[in-house]
């Protein structure tokens, strides 16, 4: 969702929005219900496309934090206006 | 592997994964592939409840813990402290470079509704001790080479930085195609990259 609480523009977005939540979120139970959706509104192949790329930034997301990486100074404008001090991020 | 799943493998993911998971059981270059089972193990038990490391599995296991549960809650003090009891900063990477393929790995496997890959018996096959000669420490946590951005965070352990791009690539997309804003396969860039935003959204990932 995006912060208005509408789904967001991309095609799919809404399918794509209740993916990610499930595999994020819930480190038990397969996403079945959301899979089938987004299966049902842009096919299978689209589906297992779409579960690699959530899957690969579980992984990108613990090697960062894991190794401390720092926030790219280029975004730091960019973090400001989403909200947070990029430096007061614990590193 | 993975032929019972709900939603079939492409063949190139479904070989990154069988690469990683022959990868990930394997010796890698400072633990033995006994120490990666137990790690493996440790991390799954975040994942399916655990809140707390495995006390008989030590500084280990709780490295391996909170990658798996809680990474964005690390600091460099805990990372201190973990090399102050006993794990230097290498054998940390190694630990953040299991854990971090593992979860590519199992949520991919679980996403497509597939069975968990299971552990065998772990190799006998001591660690191949290769080091990248050039990394040293700078503005991360851990022993870096170069100007290291994401894909190659780990390359102070060249083999795991390999193993790392031969997973992502498949995944997301190739590193000649990463500048290309226009990049589109079944998903265009825009669907990609909600896709990643919205995952770090929920991790907590600043990056």
């Amino acid at each position: 969702m995006v912060a208005s609480g509408e789904p967001p523009a991309v095609p799919f977005g809404a399918e794509l929005a209740s993916l990610t939540q499930a595999m994020g979120t819930n480190w038990i139970d397969p996403p079945t219900s959301e899979r089938d959706a987004l299966v049902a509104a842009a096919g299978p192949e689209f589906a297992e496309r779409a579960i690699g790329v959530a899957a690969t930034f579980q992984m990108m997301n613990r090697l960062l934090d894991g190794v401390g990486a720092p926030v790219n100074k280029g975004l730091h404008p960019l973090a400001k206006e989403l909200g947070f001090e990029p430096l007061d991020i614990p590193r | 592997m993975l032929q019972e799943a709900a939603l079939a493998a492409s063949p190139k993911r479904q070989q990154a994964i069988e690469r990683s998971w022959a990868n990930l059981v394997a010796p890698g270059a400072l633990l033995t592939s006994a120490e990666r089972h137990q790690v493996i193990r440790d991390a799954r038990a975040g994942w399916a409840g655990a809140t707390a490391p495995n006390v008989t599995s030590g500084i280990m296991g709780e490295a391996a813990h909170w990658l798996a549960v809680d990474a964005e809650g690390l600091t460099e003090q805990i990372v201190a402290d973990f090399e102050a009891r006993g794990l230097d900063r290498l054998r940390y990477l190694e630990i953040v470079g299991v854990v971090a393929r593992l979860s590519n790995v199992d949520f991919y496997v679980r996403g497509i509704g597939a069975t968990e890959l299971v552990l065998a018996e772990p190799s006998p096959t001591a660690p191949s001790g290769r080091l990248h000669p050039d990394a040293v420490l700078t503005n991360m946590w851990v022993p870096t080479v170069g100007r290291s951005f994401a894909p190659h965070v780990v390359d102070a352990l060249p083999d795991e930085g390999e193993a790392v791009r031969d997973l992502h690539e498949p995944m997301y997309m190739l590193m000649a195609d990463m500048g290309d804003n226009a990049y589109r396969d079944l998903l265009t860039r825009a669907q990609i990259e909600y896709l990643a935003a919205r995952t770090s959204y929920l991790n907590e990932c600043f990056y």
